[in-house]
């Protein structure tokens, strides 16, 4: 077996001279800036009061800070509460899909199985099936399991996903079997090479999982919408909705709850961000 | 070098079955927390669900309601937990409800969305319960009654009524010199004043309308075309009833667009072009009462005229909401049916008129001395009152969404100015034509 080094490092180590200004940058900045620009309009509405959002022609500056939007969500006694069931389905959902996509990935990457390249495609192909085309089946199995209007309908859908699973046996398959050999002929099992060897050099794959579930489940609104029935059990998008009635929106409320909803989404990303980007772009090895 | 791939020793699989088992185990936990009820207590009350979808003032009025109701009926509890939906999405909500067997007791629906709602055999036949109620059948507005009619049944009690009439700004016609509407003018001298308040020199509009297709977009252009003649539906059935003068009304919009003098808003519920009209930059804007006390609010100097008309005759159109009771069996059905009763009374719909900003359901409640006060301390309510004499309202047609939405279409592509109206309708008729042929 050749001795691999193995590294989950990027590709910038550290002591490498400072980046220099390619002609690149001079593309990808304003590139950047236009994607970014939304978000500057979220944030500078957020300050400012209805009347400044919705004149005419558009402001673009505030007039001044006014943090009424902010006064009127976070004084709308529900939103904390809003705001910890979408982070207890989201994380239930991201650490679930951590756990459950990798045990089904390194199946599917690692075992051969009668029948197994079949529940591959079969399991592939839900990932083409719109959901409005399973929404009322999954709404019938949560009722059946009792679920229906509890948070418990919004995790056990989203417990395990196909994508997930794919993703970690594509990643699994991009690592050198010798290293799991190794591992087998030391006398370790299965599930302890799987979480002592593949799990730590799996970390672009895991954080990418970690970063789409998180997004997924933190920004939908369809299921939620059809899911649950009481403001108790409401998520922060659910709860968003609200702010906008048949005739009449606070868009200063509205803007203000999507900065609010839209920093944990932000944090995620950026604490995952090199790992992500590093899966998308190295296989975790140097031969 | 050997081992066997693909088989897990005995430890692993218990331990894997073990992990398995608790995982299906924790949602059957839940599942024993909720016991399947009919809706009828240990106690003899009667619990009904109550999805309203109404969101601020109008959630804190239906509140107040329910809980009053709930002090004075010791046998029923309504729980309005809002449904976990806003009315917008409401008909998204029921329908899925209805296809999973889990439905409310009432829902909140459009008068436009009850056609479709109606189809389900879960919805209550309410004929009996309005006509023979303690509220007299006839005391409610013409449009009220039918808009809760299918086929000569009563499908739903009315909820919420409103009209539309055309509100201007008095301070901006002074200052361009021209002299305010009045009840009976035509739509050649809407466009007219529109033109004449139009100065893009300061990004003053005569007039705005909703660029988005959707229903909101779509229900102004109906006076015009019942004026007219035309209908929605054709005698038949088989067409729509609006060819020649869908053309006619969607050239006074082309008119409107040639002119410059029409603010094309792109976001849903008009809500830009109502703050246009808020900061002083449109003359004129079409609309119902809910939007007054945002007007008054603003200070604007304003007063209300009728919509106008092609031949002089007073006509516009009215959008009731519903209350649809749905079928949870009998005891449910009749505390539900008992709420919304309860809720069309004068008394009460008074109350729920005043807060939401909308009409008074009948003549019973427009002659009770609270609802006349806030009438005359709210500067041009009555135009609306008094327009629902000559109002009318959508058909409630199984169809009648896809006909909006290829007449939403239309409208659109004149105020972009991409389509001649002729062309916009032919290619709105083959579409609608196309739903209507659809057996239901």
């Amino acid at each position: 077996m050749n001795a691999l080094k193995v590294s989950a490092r990027g590709t910038s180590p550290r002591g490498a001279s400072p980046r220099r200004v390619s002609p690149w940058h001079l593309l990808l900045a304003p590139l950047a800036l236009a994607f970014a620009l939304p978000l500057v309009w979220l944030l500078l509405s957020s300050v400012m009061t209805n009347a400044e959002i919705n004149r005419f022609p558009p402001a673009l500056w505030p007039d001044g800070i006014d943090l009424g939007g902010y006064r009127y969500v976070l004084g709308n006694a529900m939103f904390p509460r809003w705001f910890a069931n979408s982070l207890i389905v989201a994380s239930v959902a991201v650490v679930s899909n951590l756990l459950l996509g990798s045990l089904g990935g390194y199946a599917f990457a690692r075992m051969r199985f009668a029948g197994s390249r079949v529940l591959l495609g079969l399991m592939l192909a839900t990932m083409v099936i719109p959901f409005q085309l399973t929404m009322i089946p999954t709404f019938l199995v949560m009722k059946w399991l009792g679920l229906i209007d509890t948070l418990g309908a919004l995790i056990v859908p989203s417990l395990v996903t196909p994508f997930a699973v794919f993703l970690f046996r594509q990643f699994f398959l991009t690592l050198p079997r010798e290293i799991e050999e190794a591992a087998w002929i030391d006398g370790c099992s299965r599930l302890r090479v799987l979480f002592s060897i593949v799990m730590p050099l799996a970390r672009p794959a895991l954080a990418t999982v970690a970063v789409l579930t998180f997004l997924t489940t933190w920004n939908d609104l369809s299921w939620p919408l059809i899911a649950i029935n009481h403001d108790t059990q409401y998520t922060l998008q659910l709860g968003l909705t609200t702010f906008q009635g048949q005739h009449h929106a606070r868009w200063s409320a509205v803007m203000a709850g999507n900065v609010i909803t839209v920093l944990p989404v932000l944090v995620a990303f950026l604490l995952a961000q090199k790992t992500f980007v590093q899966s998308l772009t190295s296989s975790g090895l140097k031969g | 070098m050997t081992r066997t791939r693909g088989v897990l020793c005995p430890v692993e699989r218990r331990g894997l079955l073990k992990g398995a088992a608790a995982i299906a185990a924790a949602p059957l936990l839940g599942a024993c927390s909720q016991g399947a009820s009919d809706g009828v207590g240990a106690d003899g009350k009667v619990t009904v669900e109550l999805w309203h979808g109404q969101v601020d003032i109008a959630k804190d009025a239906i509140q107040a309601l329910v809980t009053e109701f709930n002090r004075t009926h010791p046998r029923i509890r309504v729980d309005a937990g809002g449904g976990g939906v806003v009315s917008d999405a409401m008909l998204q909500k029921v329908t899925a409800a209805l296809a999973a067997g889990s439905y409310p007791d009432i829902a909140y629906v459009f008068g436009s969305d009850l056609a479709s709602i109606a189809r389900s055999p879960r919805v209550v036949d309410l004929t009996d319960a309005m006509r023979g109620g303690p509220t007299a059948w006839n005391s409610f507005w013409a449009p009220v009654r039918e808009a809760v009619t299918v086929n000569g049944k009563v499908r739903a009690a009315p909820a919420l009524l409103d009209s539309l009439a055309v509100v201007y700004n008095r301070k901006l016609f002074r200052q361009a010199g021209v002299p305010f509407p009045e009840a009976g003018w035509t739509w050649e001298e809407f466009t007219d004043t529109a033109r004449k308040l139009t100065d893009s020199g300061r990004g003053v509009f005569g007039t705005g309308w909703p660029g988005t297709g959707d229903e909101d977009t779509v229900w102004r252009l109906w006076p015009m075309i019942w004026d007219l003649g035309g209908d929605v539906v054709s005698d038949d059935g088989r067409s729509i009833g609006f060819a020649g003068q869908g053309v006619r009304a969607l050239d006074t919009l082309r008119r409107l667009v040639e002119d410059k003098s029409v603010y094309v808003d792109p976001k849903p519920g008009g809500e830009q072009m109502y703050q246009v009209f808020l900061g002083g930059r449109m003359a004129m804007v079409a609309t119902g009462p809910w939007q007054l006390p945002d007007i008054m609010d603003a200070e604007v100097d304003y007063d209300v005229v009728p919509l106008p008309s092609y031949t002089g005759r007073p006509v516009t159109i009215s959008g009731p909401d519903t209350w649809t009771v749905f079928d949870n069996g009998s005891a449910r059905s009749r505390a539900a049916v008992e709420f919304v009763q309860w809720m069309m009374r004068p008394e009460q719909d008074a109350r729920w008129d005043i807060r939401a900003g909308s009409l008074p359901l009948g003549s019973a409640t427009e002659r009770r001395p609270r609802w006349r006060k806030h009438s005359q301390e709210t500067t041009g309510l009555a135009v609306f009152t008094d327009a629902l004499d000559s109002a009318r309202v959508r058909p409630v047609h199984a169809a009648y969404p896809q006909i909006s939405q290829a007449l939403g279409e239309a409208i659109v592509s004149v105020l972009l100015g991409r389509d001649s109206p002729d062309k916009a309708l032919r290619r709105c008729a083959d579409k609608a034509d196309a739903a209507l042929l659809i057996p239901r």
